[in-house]
């Protein structure tokens, strides 16, 4: 019986059966012909079945696959990474499916450190489950291995942005795509992408100069050679570009953009002059605030919103003032008034819009990268919020200082501000450390492990936290510093007391991240 | 870490045991060179005693919790796996007594096996047998009208049928002493809504057991193994006392590979293994009632020396473990793989030895994968295809640990689709595992 032959007489049967014996109604004789073996004659149900059987492994066992040409292999490039054991690759894999997710990007960072990869077969559920930050940030862990198979698989192509900024897929990809061909290549050569973007933005859709004005806010490497690309932007039709576009000019202080803005500011804020002698010492120099009566175009034009937003609790004028302030740079202040960083804020903090100048001040340092002033601005920060009253913003603010810094400095400004700080302020402590989203040193775990110790052998406080009050300690702070810090807190800590659960679950997720360096780094 | 969570129920299971943990929630910690053990606060007045016996992996908890291992016992094994510092300390008493009373269990266990058995009544056991054969018989008639019901009315017909249809079916064949032919009945009802092509499966099905009647009933006049593999295809099962009597085959068995399944009352874990010098495949089954622990005997990727004893079966496949040796095992190595010619032809002439074989394990290979449209297929070194099970997640995992290049894949074969249960690559063997949800790949060995 040839192959096509079995394959109809089977059609046949299945045809037959679907439709049922009482409507079809085979002869036996037939089915008995068909079978092609000997089976028993009988009523038409079974052997219509046992025909069925008969055709059936007549096929499985004829079943032959076809040779073909194999596929031309596109084999992986041989490649001499080492890779991470199995067991880190577990705990990555175990964090991807939702156990302190969090600390993935902890995980990628040591990997970088310890120059490993993920290994291969591990890579599929690291590319569905990475977030796209993460996929970018994770660069190198993934490994050659990973950029064959982003080929290879569709729904992974967008992961790489290659290391070479490609002009092909900037002209030709998604706006996704195109956003990252742009990042990658501001990064590498900002002229270039000044160039490329150049090139065809008068073309662009506005929701593609609005991204592509993100990436230049964001990307970092603005300077001078943007400003005429900027300037143009301010008449942009669109006013979120407009806006971007101004946002940007922020960073070039020699900008006419900045001096449009010094010369607004100029007549608006006066100092009173320093006295001398001793007596003059004493009495602090005070400033005089004028507030703008009007907005030009010009001040329209260069970023200034005429409008407070709704939750914001300040007057136009005052709006309008805070923003010029917020647009220039901290250190002009100090050229200007020929004074000190403290005598300024001190200043500063004696007027009627101290809050709001000061997070003004705050966004500007925080752009400037000033450090002298990030350090000030932090300190004065936290010692004006009481704990009773902390301003809106204020803790944010803090934070954002915080992270604006090098990463070399900010212990220098962290470390001093907790160790400024005592138990008795430590809803504030967890408050400014909560807002941080950035590592600590270890000098700064060790301050403020000393404070948790403190506070919870203070019983004169009473608990008022969720379980979950210390997460991001544990997520930020030095584990080692922090591990040998917390042990003894919890070897005190009597098994009683309210704060047992939150020390539990602070020392498991740092037991966690300790088992992550020792699989990763030793 | 990853072989606590094999041994967790589920996964809310070790999500559980996660939070349990954590030194801080422990008091008594201890551990000897058999067993780990601590008191874990909970939620009752007292604390629960958890212990846990290292060389069986057996657990003991006060707690009311009926998963087992519950999660103070994962808990317990995962701080111990995980690192963290149990002292060795002498035993309190709850462990103390615990394992003593395991001890004398299991050498009461052993002197059982070793005192002679009464000699069980012959004449009672052919009486209970006969009973049973009539049973079956009396079965196998009603699944003779109901098999050609469903032919007279169209599968269309019974595709359109409630659970119940098959179920009772089923039920009234379990009544007849006839579980495996049950068993068939139930999963006829999954052939009727396999979706594509159900006709196709459900017919081929229901052939199959028209065969298997057929053959039920003319079990004299088929060679002798293949009315064992009949029989117990039916439903009688062998006696083991008696089959660990023979001698059995002594070997270095490699685990090629594990899966568990779970129904509603019964877990099974399935262990295939591979013999160096008798190149023979064994399948070692267990089960666990409700919620008792699987053994973990086998492990993917381990070599161990035993003698093993084989179920009668067209070919013999399921074995028992008669005894293991303690000799140091021997560097793994993978039965030599074939090429997809070499299986085809190879369950061609299985199937005409016992027609009622649905799946077979083997080993294929070298191939390189091959992902159209999320389905998976494997291509030998001469360009032939072999299309993957529907369920099969692991496809890109696979891909990615071969890069292009080529390997062995473990699995089971029915004639049309391979469903793999480890792979093989550079001379290590992977197991297909989840996480959770997420399919992941393991390096095994």
């Amino acid at each position: 019986m040839s192959a096509a032959d079995s394959a109809r007489r089977w059609n046949a049967l299945t045809s037959l059966a679907t439709l049922g014996t009482n409507r079809a109604a085979p002869s036996v004789g037939q089915l008995i012909a068909d079978a092609g073996a000997p089976i028993p004659n009988g009523p038409v149900e079974p052997t219509l079945l046992r025909a069925a059987a008969v055709s059936d492994l007549w096929q499985l066992a004829g079943t032959r696959a076809g040779a073909a040409a194999p596929p031309t292999a596109d084999v992986a490039p041989e490649a001499n990474e080492r890779v991470a054991s199995e067991n880190a690759a577990w705990r990555l894999a175990r964090m991807l499916n939702g156990e302190h997710r969090y600390l993935v990007p902890e995980w990628l960072r040591l990997a970088s450190r310890a120059n490993v990869v993920i290994p291969p077969h591990w890579l599929p559920v690291a590319l569905d489950n990475l977030t796209t930050a993460e996929r970018s940030s994770a660069g190198a862990v993934l490994g050659s291995r990973a950029l064959w198979l982003t080929k290879r698989n569709p729904a992974w192509s967008f992961t790489m942005v290659s290391a070479q900024p490609s002009v092909e897929r900037w002209m030709n990809g998604t706006l996704a795509e195109r956003s990252a061909e742009l990042t990658a290549a501001r990064r590498a050569d900002p002229a270039l992408a000044l160039d490329w973007l150049s090139r065809t933005w008068s073309t662009e859709p506005p929701e593609a100069r609005v991204q592509f004005m993100n990436v230049l806010l964001n990307a970092a490497g603005l300077s001078g050679r943007d400003e005429a690309f900027l300037e143009a932007a301010l008449d942009d039709k669109r006013k979120d570009v407009r806006l971007l576009a101004a946002a940007c000019l922020c960073y070039l202080p020699e900008s006419a953009h900045a001096r449009r803005n010094a010369n607004r500011l100029e007549p608006l804020i006066a100092m009173s002059a320093a006295r001398s002698g001793l007596l003059g010492k004493l009495r602090a120099r005070q400033l005089e605030l004028t507030l703008p009566e009007s907005l030009d175009k010009t001040a329209l034009r260069d970023g200034i919103e005429p409008k407070p937003p709704a939750q914001r609790k300040i007057g136009e004028r005052a709006w309008w003032l805070v923003q010029m302030v917020a647009m220039m740079r901290p250190s002009w202040w100090c050229e200007r008034f020929d004074c000190d960083v403290e005598t300024f804020l001190g200043a500063v903090q004696e007027t009627d819009y101290a809050t709001d100048l000061l997070l003004a001040l705050a966004e500007a340092a925080s752009r400037n990268q000033d450090v002298a002033w990030i350090s000030a601005l932090a300190r004065r920060l936290v010692k004006w919020s009481g704990p009773q009253e902390l301003q809106p913003g204020v803790h944010q603010a803090f934070a954002a200082l915080l992270a604006s810094a090098p990463a070399s400095d900010r212990e220098a400004v962290l470390e001093p501000i907790l160790a400024s700080l005592d138990q008795s302020q430590f809803d504030l402590v967890l408050l400014l450390l909560d807002a941080l989203d950035v590592e600590w040193g270890a000098g700064s775990t060790r301050r403020a492990f000393e404070l948790l110790d403190k506070r919870v052998r203070d019983d004169s406080q009473t608990y008022s936290y969720a379980r979950n009050v210390l997460t991001s300690w544990g997520s930020h702070a030095d584990v080692t510093v922090a591990s040998a810090a917390l042990a003894r807190t919890i070897e005190r800590c009597p098994d009683k007391s309210p704060w047992r659960n939150a020390l539990d679950t602070l020392n498991e997720m740092l037991e966690f991240r300790t088992a992550m360096r020792r699989e990763l780094l030793t | 870490m990853s072989r606590v969570e094999q041994l967790a129920p589920d996964a809310a299971a070790m999500k559980a045991a996660q939070s349990v943990a954590k030194p801080g929630k422990w008091t008594n910690l201890g551990r000897s060179e058999r067993a780990v053990w601590g008191e874990c606060a909970g939620s009752g007045a007292n604390p629960y005693q958890v212990r846990v016996d290292l060389e069986d992996t057996a657990y003991k908890c006060t707690c009311p919790s009926r998963k087992l291992p519950c999660k103070h016992a994962l808990g317990l094994l995962l701080m111990f796996a995980g690192g963290t510092k149990i002292p060795a300390t002498t035993m309190p008493p709850f462990v103390d007594e615990w394992l003593a009373s395991r001890t004398k269990r299991a050498e009461a266990k052993v002197a059982r096996a070793a005192a002679p058995e009464k000699p069980p009544d012959p004449e009672a056991q052919a009486r209970r047998v006969e009973k049973r054969e009539a049973r079956i018989e009396d079965g196998l008639t009603q699944l003779d009208a109901w098999l050609a019901d469903i032919i007279s009315q169209g599968l269309a017909a019974a595709r359109s049928q409630r659970p119940m249809f098959w179920s009772q079916m089923a039920q009234r064949l379990v009544d007849a002493q006839a579980p495996g032919l049950a068993r068939r009945v139930y999963g006829l009802r999954d052939l009727a809504v396999s979706g594509e092509n159900w006709q196709t499966r459900l017919l081929s099905g229901l052939a199959r057991l028209q065969l298997l009647v057929d053959a039920y009933r003319r079990l004299d006049a088929l060679p002798p193994p293949l009315a064992a593999e009949v029989r117990t295809l039916a439903g009688w099962s062998q006696a083991q006392d008696a089959l660990l009597e023979q001698p059995g085959v002594r070997d270095r068995w490699h685990v090629l590979g594990q899966r568990q399944t779970h129904d509603e009352r019964l877990r099974t874990q399935y262990s295939w293994l591979a013999g160096a010098q008798s190149r023979r495949v064994a399948l070692i089954l267990d089960f666990a009632v409700g919620t008792q622990p699987l053994p973990a005997v086998f492990r993917t990727g381990q070599v161990i020396d035993a003698e093993l004893v084989y179920f009668e079966g067209v070919p013999p496949l399921r074995a028992l473990l008669k005894q293991r040796f303690e000799t140091a095992p021997s560097q793994h190595a993978l039965p030599a793989p074939m090429d997809v010619v070499t299986l085809q032809g190879q369950f061609a002439s299985l199937l005409a030895a016992n027609p009622f074989l649905d799946r077979w394990p083997v080993v294929v290979g070298p191939v390189t994968t091959l992902i159209e449209s999320e389905r998976t297929q494997f291509i030998d070194a001469a360009g032939r295809r072999i299309p993957t099970a529907r369920w099969f997640r692991h496809g890109w995992q696979v891909e990615a640990l071969a890069g292009g290049r080529q390997l062995a894949v473990f699995g089971l074969w029915d004639g049309h689709l391979l469903d793999p249960v480890s792979v093989e690559h550079d001379g290590r063997l992977f197991s297909l595992a989840h996480l959770g949800d997420l399919p992941v790949l393991s390096k095994a060995a």
